[in-house]
Parts: structure tokens; sequence; C-alpha cells
């Protein structure tokens, strides 16, 4: 289920968490695993999300629990990777965005961010 | 600035200044603190009542750390100072220097002692290139701290210096004022730190350094030999390995090599794979990390500006400006067309040796994908190749291939092809990679269809390259094929890897070893990268016409495969005895003139050193000259050495059987 703001337009933050909810396993992920927190600043409103991958499986959460690793950014930066508009590794180098913990996890992650428009 | 260059480096870190520890660095030169591809000191000048000091002498104690024994200068060659002063340097977060002042003289002495400082952050890309930055600087004092800082929009990288006794700081440097009684003697600890790029990644401390280079020489296997210089190139070998280890971020503190210094101290997946099959039986941790690192970096999209697709291994990875600001693809940059099946041939060997299933199955997905790359992403013109051509026309590599400068893939008269390009030894590697592929899918995955997919595939393939790559006239393989499938005819050093991959024709392979050891292209050292009579051929060009001793380690592994071992062993002694006279330490490339003519080895004006693959260069040759080849739960040795070395042996070789040992003689007389 997508969320649209005020526009009608879809929430690609939303669109991208809904698009592995129900994406099934991903192959991808197989023999990783970890859980990726992931922290937007929506205009001053932290909004957070957690990926738990176990062996392929994702489960896609709000609810708090202990992470490997945190990737913490602006909404609006974090939905353009997820559109495959921007990319996260320079983000981090440009300091937009910032990654505590286990780099792997997140580096794999990627992999579900789909290939540049 | 004095000629000789000093340096001192640990993994990405390091440090390059003159021979008086002085760093005054233009921005075309590669002298300062680099960390993380990024100059955090461009300026490190140290006075002594406003003189410049003179070296009497620099002590590498390690390749971390140096130490400069200095003097007051007078401009004169007649020294009679009654001063001292040491540097003591050694890379850490940045680095850190003990500065000593001794006074020799009855009488006390007022001394002004300044250090001027300055950074200019520049990306390595920029000292490479020249090119101007987009930042803003400033300049702060923080804490009794000297903070020299770089930002542009939420990009910030800076360089903290502090030190331990009284100091005055102003924008341009430091100062202190120093008393020294009779005999007396001065000294500060400077720190000076990186700072901006939160990796996480840990900092050993110089004692641990030491301690972890000790253990590392320790556990790898032990060499006896009657040929004196093997010690100290071997131990050499070691340390330079120790010295390029870096832990990206990436690698759970593991280390990988960087490729070499200085523009490419970063990860590489052609270098870091290339070095750690030649290290596999001396250090086989490099290849557990390496596959690791790699793995995790696969491209998964298509991505043209990065050259990226599904399944493809990383060329290189950097963490400077330029790449942060996508002005360079380098996060990571896909353009290489050998590191994918390469990474599958690494994987396979590192099992053979090591007996480590874990991470074959770990790496099914990634090894699969690599597989998948070689037909669905890499045959660009659908006949069953792999091809390279850019898609980032701009900043992109043209040539993708191990020789990557733009005159590397010629015909014989000079000309250069168009692209797409399959040069030949890209199809070595999918050959196989195919084949070692199909061992993992049977073996470990459990897919017996898989297996023999890939197994029908490679018979195909090197059916098909042997009709399509023979140079029937010249009785060699072609260097490439252009877009219209004409061959590219020049005879090049490639034909060695063909010999390494397996896909030669049996029928052929006698023709290829003449080849190799003929006089066009066996220098007398090594194997020339393009062969002597050649319209491109020239003796002192990057990639037509030095010979490379990593190149020439891997045709020797190649001439073994195919039973030339005389020939192989011929080979190790050339590049044994260059790396004597380069004093231990091969460089990345030297000159491919005959050895008769010059006597010595001649080094290509320009290269990286220590480079990672030519550290590992020794290494391979130790095993080919031995004949180590992992056979099931045993390590086969079936030695055969090259004229004055008398007898071998290498300890305690690791691998799935634990530490086993391997002897050699050699038929000729002990020196």
């Amino acid at each position: 289920m997508a969320v649209s703001n005020f526009d009608g337009v879809t929430d690609p933050t939303t669109a991208f968490f809904d698009g592995l909810r129900q994406g099934g396993r991903q192959p991808a992920l197989a023999r990783k695993s970890g859980v990726v927190r992931i922290d937007l600043d929506d205009n001053g409103r932290s909004e957070r999300w957690f990926v738990a991958i176990d062996d392929g499986t994702v489960e896609v959460s709000k609810r708090n629990q202990a992470a490997d690793s945190t990737f913490r950014l602006d909404k609006q930066l974090f939905g353009r990777i997820a559109t495959g508009e921007a990319n996260a590794v320079t983000a981090v180098l440009r300091g937009e965005a910032s990654l505590e913990g286990d780099w792997n996890l997140v580096i794999v992650f990627q992999r579900l961010f789909p290939s540049p428009s | 600035m004095s000629d000789e260059l000093v340096q001192i480096l640990d993994g990405n870190t390091f440090v390059v200044s003159d021979s008086r520890g002085d760093i005054s660095a233009s921005l075309t030169d590669p002298t300062g603190l680099f960390s993380y591809d990024t100059r955090f000191l461009s300026k490190w000048i140290l006075t002594v009542d406003g003189q410049h000091l003179n070296t009497l002498s620099v002590d590498d104690l390690n390749y971390f750390e140096t130490r400069f024994f200095l003097v007051p200068g007078t401009g004169t060659v007649y020294v009679d100072s009654k001063l001292s002063v040491i540097r003591q340097r050694a890379v850490g977060e940045g680095f850190e220097e003990q500065l000593t002042i001794l006074n020799h003289d009855e009488q006390p002495v007022d001394l002004h002692v300044r250090i001027d400082v300055a950074s200019d952050f520049a990306d390595l890309f920029e000292v490479k290139d020249a090119l101007a930055k987009k930042g803003s600087y400033t300049t702060r004092m923080d804490n009794g701290s000297l903070v020299l800082a770089y930002d542009r929009e939420t990009y910030a990288r800076w360089t903290t210096i502090s030190s331990s006794a009284p100091v005055e700081l102003d924008a341009d440097g430091l100062s202190f004022d120093v008393h020294l009684e009779p005999h007396g003697e001065w000294t500060t600890d400077l720190q000076v730190a990186a700072g901006g790029l939160g990796t996480g990644a840990e900092r050993r401390g110089r004692t641990s350094k030491a301690r972890d280079l000790e253990q590392w020489v320790a556990e790898a296997p032990r060499l006896e030999c009657d040929w004196e210089p093997l010690q100290r190139i071997y131990h050499q070998s070691l340390v330079d390995l120790a010295a390029l280890r870096f832990s990206p971020p990436i690698a759970r503190g593991r280390s990988l090599p960087a490729a070499g210094l200085p523009w490419f101290m970063t990860m590489f997946g052609r270098d870091s794979i290339f070095t750690s099959l030649q290290a596999l039986p001396f250090v086989p941790e490099l290849a557990w990390t390496t596959l690791r690192a790699l793995g995790e970096w696969q491209g998964s999209r298509r991505d043209d500006f990065r050259d990226e697709d599904p399944g493809r291994i990383l060329h290189e990875l950097r963490y400077g400006e330029l790449t942060a600001f996508e002005e360079r693809p380098h996060s990571a940059y896909y353009g290489a067309a050998d590191a994918t099946p390469l990474f599958v041939i690494l994987l396979d060997e590192y099992e053979r040796w090591s007996g480590d299933r874990n991470l074959v199955r770990d790496l099914e997905y990634e090894a699969r994908a690599a597989l998948r790359w070689i037909d669905e992403y890499a045959d660009l013109q659908g006949n069953g190749y792999i091809w390279y051509q850019r898609r980032n026309e701009e900043t992109g590599l043209e040539n993708q291939c191990w020789k990557d400068s733009w005159d590397s893939i010629s015909y014989r008269d000079g000309r250069l092809p168009g692209f797409p390009r399959a040069t030949c030894e890209l199809q070595g590697y999918a050959y196989d990679a195919k084949l070692r592929g199909a061992r993992l899918a049977r073996e470990f995955w459990k897919d017996v269809a898989f297996a023999e997919e890939l197994e029908q595939q490679a018979a195909d393939l090197k059916r098909r390259f042997n009709r399509d790559f023979w140079v029937a006239d010249g009785q060699y393989y072609a260097l490439a094929l252009d877009a219209d499938g004409a061959q590219v005819d020049a005879l090049s050093s490639n034909n060695g890897h063909l010999l390494w991959s397996g896909i030669v024709d049996k029928s052929k392979a006698k023709a290829v070893a003449r080849h190799l050891l003929g006089p066009r292209l066996f220098s007398g050292w090594g194997v020339r990268t393009l062969a002597e009579g050649e319209a491109r051929y020239n003796p002192i060009g990057y990639h037509v016409g030095t010979v490379w001793p990593f190149d020439t380690s891997f045709i020797a592994w190649g001439l073994r495969k195919y039973g030339f071992k005389q020939e192989a062993a011929q080979l190790a002694s050339g590049i044994l005895e260059a790396a004597e006279l380069f004093g231990g330490r091969l460089p990345e490339a030297f000159g491919g003139y005959e050895r008769s003519v010059t006597k010595y080895p001649v080094q290509y004006p320009t290269a990286c050193s220590p480079q990672a693959w030519s550290t590992g260069a020794p290494l391979l040759l130790l095993s080919t000259m031995l004949g180590l080849e992992p056979v099931g739960e045993h390590l086969v040795v079936d030695p055969a050495l090259p004229a004055g070395i008398g007898h071998l042996e290498l300890l305690d070789i690791p691998g799935r059987w634990g530490r086993i040992d391997a002897f050699a003689r050699g038929r000729m007389r002990v020196r």
C-alpha cells in the first residue's frame, strides 16, 4: 500500500519499502544477514525503518530493534537513492549521509536499489 | 627540494617527503600526507633560527617509520654544527613526529624553531591531472591545536596538528622558543591527524604495527636457499605486502592489498586478485579478504557512469572529493573486463589451497552472477567472446584489460582498432573461469546441470578461440579481435596469460612458448609487453615494450602448466636477477632493452613502487620453480630450478594439509 502526499504523488521511500515487503525473497541477499536501520530526517521529523536480512529474506519494520548498521540521511535524498536517481556511496563520501556500524551490510543492501533512471 | 624522496606508508595512508623530512608540494607532485585519496598536508617545513636543515642520514626503520638526522644548514659541504636535529616519523592516523634537538656545545643556546604548515586537500586525481579546487579553506585554533580545514557544501575534511611541548600557533604554522642548556636536549611530539571520513577503520599504534609485521613475516613460510639474494628478495616481498595491506571499512578488520604507491593506494579488482593469486601459498588471508570485499561490492545495476553491470567485479574504488561529487566515477568504477572472470578463478584457486568450503558457499550468488556477466553483459557482439567498450565516454577507461593505456592494443603496423575490442587474454580467463566455475558448481553447489553447461561452453569457446585468434603466419595468438572480427595481429606477452588459462591447444603450445622465450619477446630479464619489431614497440613504452614482473610471473606459471619447466625457470631467474639489481624490490615495470646491451635493468620513469603485483611476482616465481600444485588434499612439489640455484627449501607452506615443506635441488653445481 503506497502512501501519497498532498500532491497525489507516491512517496518514493514508502514505495521502496512496500516493494521490499511484497518482493518476497531477494536472491541477491542470499547468505547475508543483519539488521540495517535507516534514519530519515523529514524536515526535522525523524522517521525510522528497519530491514532485517536473513539469508535472502527481508523483513521491513518500523519497530525498534538492535541494528548492525545505521544509515542516516535526509528523506528527500533517500527517496532519490531508492529510485536510482542518487547514489548512496557518494552521499556518504560527501557527508550528506552517514554510515555507522557494519559497512559491508549497507554495501550489500545497495543491491536493492534500482539502476539509475 | 632534495632529489631523494622518502616515503612511509600504512595501507592507504602515506607520507612522502624530501630527505630532510620536509614537504613542499606543488599541485602536481605527489608529496605530502595522503589518506583515503586526499592530501591532508602539502607543506611541512622545519627551520631552526630561520635556516633550513641539512641531512646527515635517513634511517628507514620500518615501512611505516623513518628517522631523519639533520644539522642546521650552512650551505657549504663542511658541517661543524653544535646542534643535532632528529625527526622520527611514523604513519598513524595521519602521522606522528618526534622532534628532538641536541645541544653539543659547552654554552647554552636559545633557538627559534619553526614548522610551516599548509594543506591543499587535493584529491589524488587532482594531483595526477593538475585540476583546480572548488571549495573553501579555513584555519582555526582549537584546544591548543591548529586545524586546517576544507569545505565544499556538505563535504568536509580537516587536518589537526598538535604538539606536546608548549607551542605558539598561527595560521601558517607552529613556533617554539627553545632554551637548551650545555649538552641539553629538547623534544616535542607532534601529531598530525587526518579527519573527516568517518570510516570506522581502526588504526593500529606503532608498537602493535611492529609486532604485527613480525608476526606477518613469522607466519609466512620460511625460505632457505643457497643463492643469498633470494632470501632478501623474499623478505622484501613479505614486508612490502604487509605495507600495502589496508583494511577498507568493508573488510571486517582483515586486510587486502592496495595496488601501489603513490597513485594506487586503494582497492583495485584486478590488482588485488592477481596479488592474492601470487601470494596464496604464502599469505592466503589476502585472497579471503579480496574475495569477500570484491564480492560485496559486486555490481548489481546498469549504470553507464560507472560502467557497472549486474555481476561485474569492480575495477577501482576511491574516496576523494572528485569521487564524492561524481566528477569521477570511482564509487565504485567497474570498467574492467577481466576482473569478473578472475574473481571466479581466484575463488576456485583459493579453495584448492585452503579447503575453505564456507567461502565458496557464501559466495555462490556472487560467483554465479560473475559467470552470468560473461555471457549476458560482456558479449557485446553476440558471438561468444568478452568484449569491452566504455559507456562512460568522458571519464571511463578505454582499455579495460590490464594493459589499460591508450595505445596498448595495436595491429602489427601500429594502427589502433576501433571499439569494441576483444583482447585475447580475456577469452582465456573466461575459459578458465567456466571450468573452475563448473568444479565449484559440481562439488559445492550441487548443481550438476550448471556444471555441465559451463563445461560445454568452455569447450566450445576453446575451439572457436583457437580458430579465430590464431595468427597462422606468425604461429601465435592475436592480441585481440576488432569490431569486424578481424585479428589485431601484434605479437604480445598476452600469449603467456593464455598458457596460464589453459585455452591454448596442446598442438600450439610449443610455438607459443618459443615466442615467449624468443628474441622478440624475451629481453633476457623478462617478457616484453609488446614484441620487438611491432610498429608501436618502445622499450620504455608503458604497455608497448616494457617488462612487467607480474606479467612475466604469470607467464612462467603458464609455461609450467604446459610442461615447459626449464623455460619457466629461465623466466624466474631473469626476473629474480633483476630484483637483485633493484635492491630486492621490483618496480611496476622496467625497460624492455636487451639484457646483453644494458647489463642492468632500466627502471620505467614513473613506475609505482612498491607495487602490489610486482611485490607478488617473486612469490609466484618461487612457487613456479618449486612446481607447487594442490591436488586433492595434498600439495604436489615438482621442482625445476634455474642455473645458479643449487638448493631451495620452502618450509611450512600453509594450506588444507596444515603445513608442509617443499625441497628442491638444482641440476647445476652449487655456488
